[in-house]
Order: structure tokens, then sequence, then C-alpha cells
């Protein structure tokens, strides 16, 4: 037997033993033939069978690999040479597949990459926050609840301790802010359960999923002389920005997406490895969802007749503070403006300005 | 085929003579590269449902540029089932992680979830493996079943699952300052003797493992068997173990001279040392000096490799074929060397370089001698009921960890 360019030779093996047989391959319309290529064989029975094309798996080409295909009676077929059974294969073409052709070829397999690295980028702009936006708000509420409970608890177990604030004052700042809301947003304002507590936190306010709003008595009572109610409206109003668009849920969303692309991107890498890439794209998400509460604050503000620059008057005073308690810590907090998640005190300090200017406007 | 009917004994080895045949591997880094760079992107981009058809592009590629006396193999795994098995898995993992947000105990439960399954896991994962895997056109099979597993792991198991226990119990107790502290004082002693008696028990917990893995491979007709015992295991790890040890020591005394050194110069004075500067300085410097030794200790763990592979193999045999693995370990410190640094001076692009050369140096160190070629040895496939069931059960599950 000679081979031709309409045959190709090959090895057979019948699926029960590794014995190998020499054949040769031809195919005849939608038929594969298969002879024993008797000067080869170290067999004498001849096998001369003939099998349907569609019950044949030609499995995809793989460089230096072993080309081969597989028949339907567990039977498979193994190419005694490479380059001749690609070019007889490639005449009828056999076992193509496009991820396997993109892998092959440098220029494919790079501008593929290329694409998916567009895509990634694009997801992470535009893709993750519209998803996250989108799926916060359906989150079943008893979700919710729960996990802002279960913070809470964790809160109050090393950070929150019982407020020192009279029980009046409470009752002024709560019955003020529920006024101011009530202005504001009527019926379209989202349950809150606004609480006091002494913390370790310093001057802060928190929201947390599912209602609960946390105000610290460092905040209330900030040097000088305390932060005037107006301010705390404003305040307040940032953290039930937070609540009306579900931000909890939201960077939970983002967060555990992030995390789940970053592992996979960084592979084997320690897990503390992808801690800082993680942090660093979750900030960005972070810097947004603030930006977002304030422009809510200075909503809440205008609807109350409060002009919005009060606010730059409360954040010179937090940046006073900051500034005499680093001095009186001597350490210095540049690690901080780095990482910080929320948008730097001047620029919020710009934004409400600029809030107050289009009171203003008609 | 007509059969000769012998009247006088004959001398097999005429017929059969011994042959040896080394493992070759024909993939290099460069294709790896691209098919790896795909995987990844796709992977990340569909927040990780792909991975299974990554887990089978890697595996058909390294598979079949694997020879075995002029035949490669090949993996047959279907991704989708492998879908169901991964997302088993994930759920487990993602509970691990994001559970501690409903209830503080959640990661523990998911972790002890995970344990227990493990063997379980473990069996099932290599039945999957090992029958989706041929060489001309047989199928491998892992006769090993999930009791078996449970057995081998069993003393493992119940280890982990006692400390876990004890380190839950000081959670679960929401306690205030002192309590918490008296709880972990009085835990603290028998835990202390517990963890020693692990950390001694881990290379015979590694052998019970390799055993069963071992003594239930199977190709066609031909079943392994395990003859290694115990103790060379502990000699390595002993070994391991001194070299860490003795790095420790080292670097301590480098650390501690470095800063005898500084101080004699008066480049070091305790006001510096209070210093916020001073601080991070010697912060950087335990770091830095964390690092050397976690480097030295992935050469480490490449001699003990080296050494277990070749120890694990030598003593697996099969009718008429034994295993020769010649992995050296010097070769394998230098290739862990090299292929670490350039991972991170790539910042990672390496990595599937690093791992093709790997695979090439663990693959070509072995051969296997047989009495007679391998076209006669391996025979008619024996298929026992239970082996093809457990196979089945594997393959809707479709679980497939990599090793």
């Amino acid at each position: 037997m000679y081979q031709d360019d309409m045959e190709t030779s090959a090895w057979y093996f019948d699926g029960q033993t590794s014995q190998a047989h020499a054949v040769s391959l031809s195919i005849d319309g939608q038929k594969l033939h298969i002879r024993s290529n008797s000067c080869k064989s170290t067999y004498a029975e001849d096998i001369d069978v003939a099998v349907a094309l569609s019950e044949v798996s030609w499995a995809e080409r793989v460089e230096h690999g072993m080309r081969m295909a597989y028949l339907a009676n567990g039977g498979m077929l193994q190419a005694q040479d490479n380059a001749a059974w690609d070019q007889w294969t490639a005449r009828y073409y056999l076992g193509q597949h496009w991820v396997a052709k993109a892998q092959l070829r440098w220029d494919a397999a790079l501008s593929s990459a290329a694409v998916l690295i567009v895509l990634l980028a694009l997801f992470y702009v535009y893709g993750l926050p519209w998803f996250a936006e989108v799926i916060a708000p359906k989150v079943p509420v008893q979700l919710v609840a729960k996990i802002g409970s279960t913070l809470l608890t964790s809160l109050e177990g090393d950070y929150l301790q019982p407020s020192k604030l009279g029980v009046e004052q409470q009752k002024k700042i709560r019955d003020t802010f529920a006024k101011a809301v009530r202005q504001a947003l009527g019926a379209a304002a989202p349950d809150y359960d606004l609480r006091f507590y002494a913390s370790k936190l310093g001057p802060n306010a928190l929201a947390l999923p599912g209602g609960t709003i946390i105000l610290t008595d460092e905040l209330v009572s900030l040097p000088p002389s305390g932060v005037a109610t107006q301010q705390l409206i404003g305040v307040l109003g940032h953290e039930l920005g937070h609540l009306q668009h579900h931000d909890g849920m939201r960077t939970l969303i983002q967060f555990a997406a992030l995390t789940v692309v970053i592992d996979i991107l960084m592979g084997d890498a320690s897990s503390t490895l992808t801690l800082l890439p993680t942090w660093l794209a979750q900030a960005r998400y972070s810097r947004a969802i603030e930006h977002q509460a304030d422009q809510a604050s200075a909503a809440l503000l205008r609807a109350n007749g409060i002009s919005p620059t009060v606010m730059a008057g409360f954040f010179e005073q937090l940046a006073c503070y900051h500034a005499a308690k680093n001095a009186h810590d001597r350490e210095p907090s540049f690690l901080n403006i780095a990482f910080s998640s929320h948008p730097a005190d001047t620029e919020r300090i710009a934004f409400f300005k600029k809030a107050a200017s289009r009171l203003s406007e008609p | 085929m007509p059969r000769i009917i012998e009247s006088e004994p004959v001398d097999e080895t005429v017929n059969n003579p011994p042959q040896q045949f080394a493992l070759r591997f024909t993939g290099t880094g460069a294709e790896y590269f691209r098919i790896w760079l795909v995987n990844l992107l796709l992977s990340a981009l569909t927040l990780g449902l792909y991975v299974p058809w990554a887990r089978q592009r890697t595996l058909k590629y390294f598979y079949r540029n694997t020879w075995l006396a002029n035949s490669a193999l090949d993996f047959h795994g279907d991704p989708w089932r492998m879908l169901r098995g991964w997302l088993v898995i994930a759920s487990l993992v993602g509970f691990y992680s994001f559970g501690k947000f409903i209830h503080p105990l959640a990661p523990m439960v998911a972790l002890s979830l995970l344990m227990l399954l493990s063997p379980a896991l473990l069996c099932m994962a290599l039945r999957f493996r090992l029958a989706n895997t041929s060489w001309r056109g047989l199928r491998f099979h892992f006769l090993g079943t999930i009791g078996e597993a449970y057995r081998a792991q069993g003393l493992a198991l119940l280890f982990y699952l006692v400390l876990f226990a004890a380190l839950g119990a000081n959670l679960l107790e929401h306690p205030e300052a002192n309590p918490k502290v008296q709880a972990i004082s009085q835990h603290l002693r028998w835990l202390g003797w517990w963890i020693l008696g692990g950390f001694l028990a881990t290379p015979y917990f590694y052998w019970l493992l390799k055993r069963y893995q071992h003594q239930h491979y199977a190709l066609g007709a031909l079943t392994t068997r395990f003859t290694a015992t115990p103790w060379p295991l502990y000699g390595i790890g002993l070994r391991a173990f001194g070299m860490a040890l003795g790095s420790i020591i080292v670097l301590l005394l480098l650390g501690g001279l470095c800063y005898y050194l500084a101080q004699a110069n008066g480049l070091v004075t305790p006001e510096m040392l209070k210093s916020p500067v001073g601080k991070s300085i010697f912060v950087l410097m335990g770091m830095f000096f964390y690092l050397v030794f976690l480097f030295i200790s992935m050469l480490i763990f490449s001699y003990a490799g080296a050494r277990t592979y070749n120890f694990l193999w030598s003593h697996t045999h099969a009718p008429q074929i034994t295993f020769e693995p010649m992995l050296r370990a010097g070769k394998l410190i230098k290739l862990t060397l090299k292929n670490n640094l350039l991972i991170l001076l790539t910042l990672g692009l390496y990595y599937p370089f690093a791992k093709v050369a790997t695979y090439r140096l663990k693959v070509e160190a072995m051969s296997l001698a047989t009495e007679g070629t391998l076209d006669t040895i391996i025979g008619q496939q024996v298929y026992h009921n239970d082996e093809a069931m457990g196979d089945a059960a594997a393959e809707i599950f479709g679980i497939d960890i990599a090793f």
C-alpha cells in the first residue's frame, strides 16, 4: 500500500488492549475507511471497517501533542506523523474549534487577550457598579436587616459604648432630623433608626444595612463647641443618603465580586497579596458612593432651606480636630490619605460650596 | 491469531525482554502561556464560571503532551459536569468567606463541613480524574471507595476537628475581657500538647493518604500496590524541619549581628528606636527577614517534595512494571528558585512557563521498567460493577480538584 493525498497512516487501538495496529485512513463521502496497512502491522489480522464520519470525534490540535480521533465503538486512532495528519485533516476541515484556534496563533491569542482586558476594564468601571445598583434594592429586606444587626452586634462589642449625651439633647436631634426628613422626602423617606453611642472611632456617623444610623458623642460634641444643628442635619442627611441608595448591599456585592475576580486573576498568589489590589479597587467604588451620599445630603439641606455651605464649616472644624489629634499622637497620617475611601475633605468642601450656589439658580 | 502451544518451558525473557520507557513531555511554556492567558481572562470575566472549561483545556494540553511509549495521554472530562462540582465547592468556600455577615459562626461551620466532606470529595475527585484519563484508548481507574477514604483520613480529620472545636469554643462565648483570657489559658495547655501531637503525626497522616491513593490506581487489568512504610517519610520530614530550624537560627544570628554592628557604629540609639521612623525601619527589617525565611522554606519544600516523590513512586508496583523515579532534589530546588524569582519580576506573567518547566522536570524524571513490551502487558479491561457505579457517581458531581 502506498500513501497518497487521499490517505494517511495511523495507529489504531481497539480500546480493549494497548496493542497498536498500523492502518490507513481514507474518506469517501460521509464515511471514514480504516484499512490495515499490512507491511507495518505486527498481527496478521486485517482491519477493514467503514465508520460514519459523524461518529468520529477529531481531537483539537495541540502543537506538539498527539494527533488523534476517537471512534464511537471505543477505539481510537493516533497519527503516525503529525505533519501528514494535519495536512490530511485540514483538507476535510476536521476538528477545528474557535478557542483552540485562538490559542494556537500568537496574534489571535494576543488580540483576544486585548479584547478580554478591555471587557474586564469596562466591567470594573461600569458593569459591576450598574449590576450592584440594580440588585441591591432587590435583596430581601430580612436578609439585609440580619446583616445589619450582625454588624451592629460586632461593633457594639468593641467600638460602641453607651452614649453620654443627655436624653433631652438626643430627643432634640432626633426630632429636628425627623422633621427635616419629612419636609424633604415625605412618604418616600426610608425607614431608619437613629442611635447614639460613645465610640473609640472618634467623631463619626455610620449607616448600617437595615436602617440603623449611628451618631457618635464625639461628633456631636466636636471641639471647640459642638456641632450646629443645621450641620448635624447635613451629616445625618449624608447617612440617610446611604440608606436611600442601599449602599450597604451595593458595597457588599461589589466587594464580593471584586474579591472573586482578583482571586482568580492572582491565582496561586497568597491571600494576603490579594488584599491590596482588592482594597484599592474597592476604594475607587467607595469614593463614588460617598459622593452620591454627599449629593443626597445637599438635597436634604436645600429642601429645608438650609444652605449647603454650612457643611464647609463642619469639615473645617473636623479637619482642625484631626490635625490637633495627630499633633498630639505624633503619628504621621499620610498612609491614611492614600488609602482613604472618603473623598479628600477639600473636594467635599468644594462640592458643598458649589451645591450652595445652585440654590440661587432658578 | 494462531496459538502456539509450547511443549517445553520457554524462557519468557527471550520473547519478553525487559524494557525501559521514559516519559516525555512535548509542551512548551510559550504555548501554554496563550492557553493560560485566555483561561485567566475568561474566568475573571465570568466571575469564575469559566473555570471548569479552563481546567479542562489545561489538563488536555498537559496530558496530550505527555508521552509514554509513543502514545500520549488524554483527558475526557466534560466541563458541564465539572461545573456542577465546581459550584458545590465554590458555594462552600463562598459561605466561608462571606457567611460572617450573616452569623459570626458561619465561617467555622462552612470550614468544618468542608473538612468533614473532604475524604468523600477526594475520592470522587480521584475517580473522576482517573476515569477521564486515557492512554491508547484505555481508561485509567481509581479503585478506592469513599469508606476507605474516611478510614485513611479519619485520624487527621479528628485532629483538625478537635482543634477547630477548641478554637471555636472561644468564639462562642461572647466574653468580656477577663473571662476570655481565662478561657484561653485554660485551653492553652492541652491545646499546646494536641498541636504538638498533630505536628508529630503529620508524616503518618500523609503516609495514610498516599497509601490510599497509590494502592488503588488501575489501567485495564493492571492495578498498583504500595509497599512503602511511614518511617522514611519521618526521615525526610526531620531533615526538612532541621533545615528550617537551622535557617531560622542563622537568620536570627544575622539579624542580631546587623543590630549589634549598627549599634556599635552609633547608627542605632534608644531615642531613634522610639521614634516613628525608627519603628518603621525595625518593622521593615523584620518583614525583610520574614520574606527571606519564606523564600528559604519554599526551597526546603522543593527538597522534601522531590525526595517524597521519589520515595512514593519507587515503592509503587504493578504486575511486571516498576516505576523508576529519578527526580533530583538539587534540580528541583534550582528550578523552584528560578521560577519564583521570575514570577516575582514579571508580576506573575511567568507563571505558565514555570508550571510547564516544573511539570516537565517531574514527568521526565519518571521511567517505567517493564518485563516485556507495554503492548502485551495490559490486557482485557476487567469491569467490576461497583467501580463503574463509583465512577458514575463521580461523574454526576464532576468534582475535580487540582493536585
